[in-house]
């Protein structure tokens, strides 16, 4: 982790609290010493007024390089007690020694050891209420961050809702859908039947207002064998399908419309624009602790790649909230085919994911 | 009245035919499954009335419109298209929304056997290019101008005008392009209504506002709704003759 610029108030902050603790001492000592001696006076400004900040932010920098701030309370506690024992004590037996021997103000006597005793205490005092500030600030920083993120992605998962209406599972599909199910009815009552209750199906999928960001691969195939089986409706023998997915696979879980969404893509891209149609290939497999899923469609890349960005830009963008820069998606030709590919981290080792994925899809 | 269906999915086409069912004066000359399909069967023999479908896979509705030299009467066929369904509704393309109401067909029906006789019965002289020239006459024109699309009729051209392999089309207040040169058009264009009167200009005679002798002994034509073209020398002396001057 690097070391931030700190915010605006920090140095403020800083010396406005040293400064005070700084006042407090030396009101203290003039009241001891009957009067303020210029000696004592420079000797706390020194190493109150200025160490004290500096050590602080010193100590702010060691804490950000080796990681403090993603501690759990157990074991972050030790390691600042300890480090501001380390600390006090440094700086009071600095503070005595330049006394006696720099500035001379006094002999070893008076310093050692209960004077320097009492400016170590005071020292520990004034850099644990520092920590104590300092970590309060961090954490409810941290928490508006999470908040704001949980927020973001809700809204970008209810805005992927909104678009999928009008741009994917798009009114266009649905009206040439229900089109085709009309010629059915007269051809084949039976099929038209079966392809009402898919639809169905999968306009509860895509409506569903249960806000659950990622659903199990095997739900998400499901809706895409619905989609394509109405599809194949339209585009009868121009449209052939491949699905092959690990069973392994289907226990993973994927952001809800994710597949579909490319599927819907690779027909409105691909199948949509040949004249003697083509295939779609759909495949998952868990590869270490990864999944990777890929949709290929007959076609080829080149004017699509501006219309079919839109789509995947909106899939990226969900990957990138639910996973940061640990997921990938990417679209590239591969012999006389379209491939799409995800591919995602696994979030349980692989013995475990079974029971932890019916935990959270409950 | 012959009818054309152009659309790419099987089950679509069928629910057509079954729709155009009931309606006796319809024939179904032809299906075509996409762009290409249609343009060599337009070219085969002329039709009435073609039932369009915008999104196929070799383009779109509109790219056969103007891949075409005879345009039809056209009555556009989607699912759901806002930009098209846009279109069509400021420049007055008939359209229908698939799954099609059946009433809403007899519409389309009904204005299309209108502007049919309305045609036949001002087309008369166009008799005259079918047999001299043994192609149909032109009597409508697709145009695209970017968003903005027509389906001219061209009794209301007043000027096409040269501009390298294009034409620049002026009816009303526009003025689009369209991908045709003169010759093609001036072999199909009613010769009793349009007149070349230039290398780079054909005029329509009945919008003809005023007649100038130039100094060069050729004349200046002023049209209605602009602009004035020159008519060279040679076509002046005939223009004479044929607006009896």
């Amino acid at each position: 982790m690097t070391v931030r610029t700190p915010s605006r108030g920090y140095w403020p902050c800083q010396f406005g609290g040293f400064g005070l603790h700084t006042l407090y001492v030396l009101a203290l000592d003039a009241q001891y010493e009957r009067g303020l001696h210029l000696k004592s006076a420079v000797s706390v400004i020194v190493f109150l007024f200025i160490a004290g900040p500096l050590t602080m932010h010193a100590l702010r920098a060691w804490m950000l390089t080796h990681g403090w701030l993603e501690l759990s309370i157990g074991r972050l506690l030790p390691r600042a007690a300890a480090s501001v024992l380390l600390l006090s004590a440094t700086l009071a037996l600095m503070t005595g020694v330049t006394n006696v021997l720099v500035l001379r103000n006094g002999g070893w006597t008076v310093w050692f050891p209960q004077a320097t005793f009492g400016i170590a205490s005071g020292y520990a005092t004034a850099f644990s209420i520092w920590l104590w500030i300092y970590f309060s600030v961090q954490s409810r920083r941290q928490r508006r961050a999470l908040e704001l993120k949980a927020l973001k992605l809700e809204a970008s998962a209810h805005d992927a809702r909104l678009r999928t209406l009008e741009s994917q599972l798009n009114p266009h599909f649905l009206f040439n859908a229900l089109n085709s199910v009309r010629a059915l009815v007269v051809e084949d009552p039976a099929r038209a039947q079966t392809m009402i209750t898919r639809l169905a199906e999968l306009l509860r999928y895509t409506l569903n207002a249960n806000n659950r960001d990622v659903v199990s691969l095997d739900d998400e195939i499901r809706a895409v064998e619905d989609y394509l089986a109405i599809e194949r409706v339209r585009f009868e023998e121009r449209l052939t399908v491949q699905i092959d997915v690990e069973p392994a696979a289907r226990r993973q879980r994927v952001p809800r419309m994710l597949v579909l969404t490319l599927v819907e893509n690779a027909v409105k891209h691909g199948i949509s624009r040949l004249t003697a149609g083509g295939t779609i290939r759909i495949g998952a497999t868990v590869a270490g602790d990864r999944l990777r899923v890929s949709v290929a469609n007959s076609g080829t890349l080149g004017a699509a790649a501006t219309t079919a960005g839109v789509g995947l830009s909106n899939a990226r963008e969900r990957l990138q909230l639910i996973y940061g820069d640990t997921a990938s998606l990417t679209l590239a030709p591969d012999g006389g085919l379209v491939v799409a590919s995800v591919s995602t981290p696994l979030p349980e080792p692989p013995g475990r994911e079974a029971s932890a994925g019916r935990q959270v899809l409950a | 009245m012959k009818v054309v269906i152009v659309d790419d999915e099987r089950l679509a086409r069928s629910e057509l035919r079954r729709l155009l069912k009931p309606h006796a004066d319809v024939t179904i000359a032809g299906e075509a499954r996409n762009v290409d399909e249609a343009e060599s069967l337009l070219r085969k023999e002329p039709i009435d009335l073609l039932l369009l479908d915008i999104q196929m896979p070799d383009g779109t509705g509109f790219d056969l419109l103007e891949r075409l030299d005879r345009v039809p009467a056209v009555v556009m066929t989607t699912a759901y298209d806002r930009h098209a369904i846009h279109a069509f509704e400021i420049n007055a393309l008939d359209y229908l929304l698939k799954p099609i109401a059946p009433e809403r067909l007899a519409q389309a029906l009904a204005r299309a056997r209108t502007a049919l006789a309305r045609e036949s019965s001002v087309g008369q002289s166009q008799s005259a290019v079918r047999q001299s020239q043994s192609s149909v006459a032109l009597d409508r024109v697709f145009v695209r101008d970017g968003e903005r699309c027509w389906l001219v009729d061209v009794a209301e051209i007043r000027l096409f005008e040269a501009e390298g392999n294009y034409a620049r089309v002026y009816f009303g207040a526009n003025r689009p392009l369209i991908l045709k040169s003169l010759q093609a058009l001036e072999a199909r264009l009613d010769p009793a209504r349009f007149f070349r009167v230039s290398r780079t200009a054909i005029i329509n005679l009945h919008a003809v506002e005023g007649v100038e002798n130039d100094v060069d002994g050729g004349l200046t034509v002023a049209l209605k709704g602009g602009p004035a073209v020159k008519v060279s020398r040679r076509q002046s002396r005939r223009l004479r003759d044929e607006l009896s001057l």
